[in-house]
């Protein structure tokens, strides 16, 4: 290979040792050679001095990043769900039309009518509870039309506050939560199936319209400790978390600096959902508490260029949203989870506000 | 910076993960996108990029640099916006209003005839000088991206600097 080849690269200082050495005598003794590099040299110095952009969009695609892709996994399992359940009924709406098509009127059919009208109401329950997923023993529902009708007909004539329900049994909203009928401080005063006990009724339920969720207090709940690292990184994760799912993380006063109180609202339906991913999130922080500090204590003294540093407060916007999301969950059930982000000491006492609240 | 991912990363893991990165590097990547495709469509082909990276972050081995491996999708986005949007190709004036530059206008070549020169190159060898001069990238870093071996990146870069030479030193380019 001839030295002129070889001239960017030596320009660039992408050869070896040797080549280099070889090339810098070659230039010496060649004035053409020497002339050469002096004009790549200069043209290099050209690509240099071009100005850069201003860059922006950064915020928007921080945005775009946090909505991505959560919310097609939450979704996929309620739309199986709900198909199956829809083709489930269909099945049995067959099959009591050909029971009554074969058999006519008769008393046998009728019962035979009237056990597959339960068993499809049954199902109905089990799989409205298994959509909704909410702790039965917290959320009653002031008039129960859904659950206690046997046939098609009943459902025409059921009460007012039901026959206002815009959606079919099938399509239920997911915040109408029909809890079954063996929950025994269920309130259903339409119904009058059960008769709640006044110790069960903490706070006592207040004058609801027809149609209304009645709350009944939950049982006093831990809060969610989770040891980390580093409490403004451990609040950006719950501040993801909670933007992923729309809901509220309001931040509480604490009594001890080396912890910080947050409240997180989920509507009771999502709310045991939601405490499984809140423990996977303890545990997933508080690995990577232990797995990252010494590395993390190496690169705070680095200084700059490591992107997202520990003891850096986050942007404003991933910070917590104070502010409700617009027209978002009215007339439905909130559970407040308390979180408590700890750091360094052990933790004390339980700020005042975090508590057990129904909104 | 981060070198390989866990096999057992979590989604908020993977989340934190892509945010930091993104906070890192987006002014690197939106910068490449605006010398390939303008700054116009710079903050698409970023974002674009960032979603993507996100997707595939669970693949990333760690066998480049973040930064070389976000280049390499940048550089697959803008092409595919540049087909997409039919743009034609952008080398130096990316940001006419900005002052040329802090170096003494003696010392460097005009801009103009320096973009002029650019357009004449071919696509190979503009990508290679775009890579190496303006997104000082070394040559195995351009390799990577291109997907060529260095020696290829190193034989374009010499051809492209010849014809750059008889475009603004036809004298010299003599020789």
């Amino acid at each position: 290979m001839s030295y002129r080849d070889d001239l960017k690269a030596f320009v660039d200082g992408e050869l070896n040792q040797a080549r280099t050495e070889e090339i810098r005598v070659a230039i010496e003794r060649d004035p053409a050679l020497a002339t050469e590099v002096s004009e790549l040299r200069h043209l290099t110095s050209s690509f240099q001095a071009v100005p850069q952009v201003e860059p922006y969009g950064l915020d928007e695609t921080l945005r775009a990043l946090r909505l991505a892709e959560p919310r097609d996994v939450s979704r996929s399992p309620d739309w199986r769900l709900g198909w199956r359940l829809g083709l489930g009924l269909a099945g049995a709406g067959a099959f009591l039309l050909m029971i009554n098509t074969l058999s006519g009127p008769s008393g046998f059919a009728s019962e035979v009518s009237d056990m597959a009208a339960s068993s499809t109401s049954a199902q109905e329950s089990v799989a409205a509870s298994t959509i909704e997923r909410a702790p039965d023993q917290y959320v009653a529902k002031a008039e129960r039309p859904a659950a206690n009708l046997r046939s098609s007909e009943d459902v025409r004539a059921a009460p007012p506050s039901a026959a206002k329900d815009p959606q079919p049994p099938t399509t239920r909203r997911r915040n109408e939560f029909t809890p079954p009928r063996s929950q025994a401080n269920v309130v259903s005063p339409g119904a009058g199936s059960t008769k709640p006990t006044q110790k069960d009724l903490a706070p006592p339920l207040r004058a609801e319209p027809p149609n209304a969720i009645a709350l009944l207090a939950p049982p006093k709940e831990q809060p969610l400790e989770i040891r980390v690292d580093s409490l403004e990184e451990a609040e950006l994760a719950l501040a993801t978390l909670a933007a992923e799912h729309d809901l509220k993380l309001e931040p509480v006063k604490s009594t001890e600096a080396n912890q910080k109180a947050l409240v997180l609202e989920v509507p009771e339906d999502q709310a045991e959902a939601m405490m499984v991913k809140l423990k996977q999130l303890q545990k997933t922080l508080e690995e990577t508490s232990k797995r990252t500090t010494a590395s993390s204590r190496a690169a705070d003294t680095k200084g700059a260029g490591d992107g997202m540093k520990r003891g850096q407060t986050p942007p404003d916007d991933v910070k917590p949203k104070v502010e409700s999301k617009p027209g978002a969950k009215l007339n439905k059930t909130v559970r407040k989870i308390p979180i408590i982000l700890v750091t360094g000491k052990p933790v004390g006492p339980l700020p005042e506000k975090v508590g057990n609240e129904a909104g | 910076m981060r070198e390989d991912t866990h096999p057992q990363t979590t989604p908020i893991q993977a989340r934190l993960e892509i945010d930091a990165i993104a906070r890192e590097h987006y002014d690197a990547v939106f910068r490449f996108c605006a010398r390939r495709i303008g700054p116009d469509h710079a903050a698409d082909a970023a974002q674009e990029t960032f979603l993507t990276a996100q997707k595939a972050l669970k693949k990333f081995r760690g066998e480049s640099s973040v930064s070389t491996w976000l280049f390499g999708i940048a550089n697959n986005e803008c092409r595919r916006l540049a087909r997409k949007e039919r743009l034609a190709p952008v080398t130096l004036e990316i940001d006419p209003s900005r002052p040329a530059s802090e170096h003494s206008e003696s010392a460097i070549v005009n801009r103009q005839a320096l973009q002029d020169a650019m357009l004449k190159l071919s696509t190979e060898h503009r990508d290679v000088v775009i890579l190496h001069e303006l997104d000082g990238l070394t040559y195995e870093e351009s390799a990577e991206i291109l997907g060529v071996p260095v020696g290829t990146v190193k034989s374009r870069l010499h051809h492209a600097f010849m014809n750059l030479r008889k475009s603004l030193f036809p004298a010299g380019a003599e020789l």
